[in-house]
């Protein structure tokens, strides 16, 4: 099994290059979104060396290096780039993984592919080059996703390291421990217990490793000595809806952005895929006038047609502070089904609970992808092992 | 019968309840019973054994064999650990 893992380190101050590619190798630092703490969310290697990191203030980092650029995040435009690279590669590989933990980091699995784009190096060079070169993409190959996401971290810019299995616990070994997806302040006591390397992590026990530091640390140790089994997930194409307006004048009133949304959802539902159906998720995009943008999710309660929608999208927009003149908006409605209607009981009869519980789950797992909602079932319950008696089900299967 | 909910079956909509827990023990060496018990940089002492039974199982295919014990914390707390006699190690689980 190969994995091939690319990397784009700075996403976001990469994904700001596209717009003004003559910064190219210039300190550049990422700001906050617009209303949030001026801290520095991320720097490029060239701001790095002046002594700039993620966290100081933006006051400290122009301080230390006066010629940065502070630039602002555009996440309408970070998903932009992010669903085109993730396009590309998937014309040559259909499992393609967007990795949720950080951005900019694609998990591709070549296995099969040996015939169709040659091997692992050559495969993963046809990869890179769906990347435009100004993202500065890297690669690793290796047989899991972790080591291949480490290999990938190592390589320079445009490279592919290529780690055969023999060689994947001696080549983790050297790898420090904070590429492992261990939360900041795990990652803080490890250093502070003199583990530095992946290695000195592996070569302790499992059992005081798990005592200390719980499951999690348990599977850091495990992914220390190469021991990655996830597979490549590749990603749900969810059935989406999708409409854009542009203003005729930058809005700023909250009256003329509800016209625009109103509009928005009527013409949205006109579409053929919408017909007779509801949705549970409406993603809205602004973008403004001095080039950034805005998005907000809102999730319904319960499914809900044009009326329904309109009405939420207008309580939202009633509490919103504009960051900025809006010059257009797109909406992408998510989470179609099949308008249902419901008959309610009469009281006495029947408890609403399930009912709530199920409908509580959908919207959950329409939100977060996931529910998190189980409910405990009897498997063995006459078993002497005490893990063979009960087992927890995802509430929605 | 129930009907098809329609939704796909995968091992991430289950899991595993009430799993052993890996603990660090310290034992008697007479009576190789615990003495100590350590999880989570903190170090719980044993105040006295309340019960203690066997569970060997399974042994025509992967065997099972454990030595569970019921301890009384010195905090007063009740807790339930076994030594899988197998692999050596000492777990923590509900019985």
């Amino acid at each position: 099994m190969s994995i091939a893992c690319l990397v784009i380190p700075h996403f976001a101050l990469r994904v700001a290059l596209l717009d003004r590619p003559e910064l190219d190798g210039a300190p550049l630092v990422l700001g906050p979104a617009q209303g949030g703490r001026p801290v520095v969310i991320d720097a490029t290697p060239e701001a790095a060396a002046h002594g700039v990191r993620i966290g100081l203030e933006l006051r400290e980092a122009i301080a230390l290096c006066p010629e940065a650029i502070i630039l602002a995040p555009h996440p309408v435009r970070e998903s932009a780039a992010s669903e085109q690279i993730v396009a590309g590669l998937e014309t040559l590989s259909p499992a393609v993984e967007v990795d949720a933990r950080q951005a900019g980091c694609y998990l591709v699995d070549l296995t099969g592919l040996e015939r169709r784009l040659g091997p692992p190096r050559l495969a993963t060079e046809r990869l890179l080059a769906t990347v435009p070169t100004l993202f500065r993409p890297r690669a690793g190959v290796a047989p899991n996703k972790f080591t291949a996401r480490v290999a990938a971290h190592g390589a320079p810019p445009g490279t592919v390291v290529i780690v055969e299995p023999p060689t994947a616990q001696s080549f983790l070994a050297k790898a420090p421990v904070s590429l492992l997806p261990l939360a900041p302040d795990k990652r803080r006591r490890l250093e502070r217990l003199g583990l530095r390397t992946l290695g000195d992590l592996a070569s302790l026990s499992p059992t005081a490793v798990q005592a200390r530091f719980g499951a999690e640390g348990r599977r850091a140790w495990e992914l220390a000595r190469g021991n990655d089994r996830e597979p490549v997930r590749a990603r749900l194409q969810p059935e989406t809806v999708s409409e854009s307006l542009t203003l005729p004048a930058p809005a700023t009133s909250r009256e003329t952005v509800l016209i625009a949304i109103t509009r928005l959802v009527l013409r949205a539902f006109d579409h053929a895929a919408l017909r007779n159906r509801h949705v549970r998720q409406a993603r809205l995009h602004a973008s403004l006038e001095d080039g950034q943008s805005w998005e907000q999710v809102t999730t319904l309660r319960d499914p809900g047609g044009r009326k329904r929608l309109i009405e939420a999208l207008g309580y939202r927009v009633q509490t919103l502070t504009l960051p900025g003149p809006i010059v257009a908006l797109t909406l992408e409605l998510s989470g179609l089904i099949d308008a249902t209607s419901r008959q309610e009981l009469l009281p006495g009869f029947h408890s609403r609970r399930p009912w709530q519980l199920a409908e509580a789950s959908h919207q959950l797992k329409q939100r977060f992808g996931t529910s998190g909602l189980y409910r405990v079932a009897e498997v063995e319950p006459w078993s002497r092992l005490p893990e063979r008696r009960h087992v927890l089900i995802a509430y929605d299967v | 019968m129930v009907a098809s909910t329609g939704a796909e079956t995968r091992a991430d909509c289950v899991r595993c309840l009430n799993l052993p827990r890996p603990v660090h023990v310290t034992v008697d060496p007479q009576s190789g019973l615990p003495i100590t018990l350590r999880e989570r940089n903190r170090r719980h002492e044993v105040e006295c054994v309340h019960d203690s039974w066997y569970v060997d199982d399974e042994w025509w295919r992967v065997p099972i064999s454990r030595h569970y014990v019921q301890v009384i914390l010195r905090d007063g707390a009740v807790r339930t650990l076994f030594h899988d006699r197998i692999i050596d190690r000492w777990f923590e689980q509900t019985y």
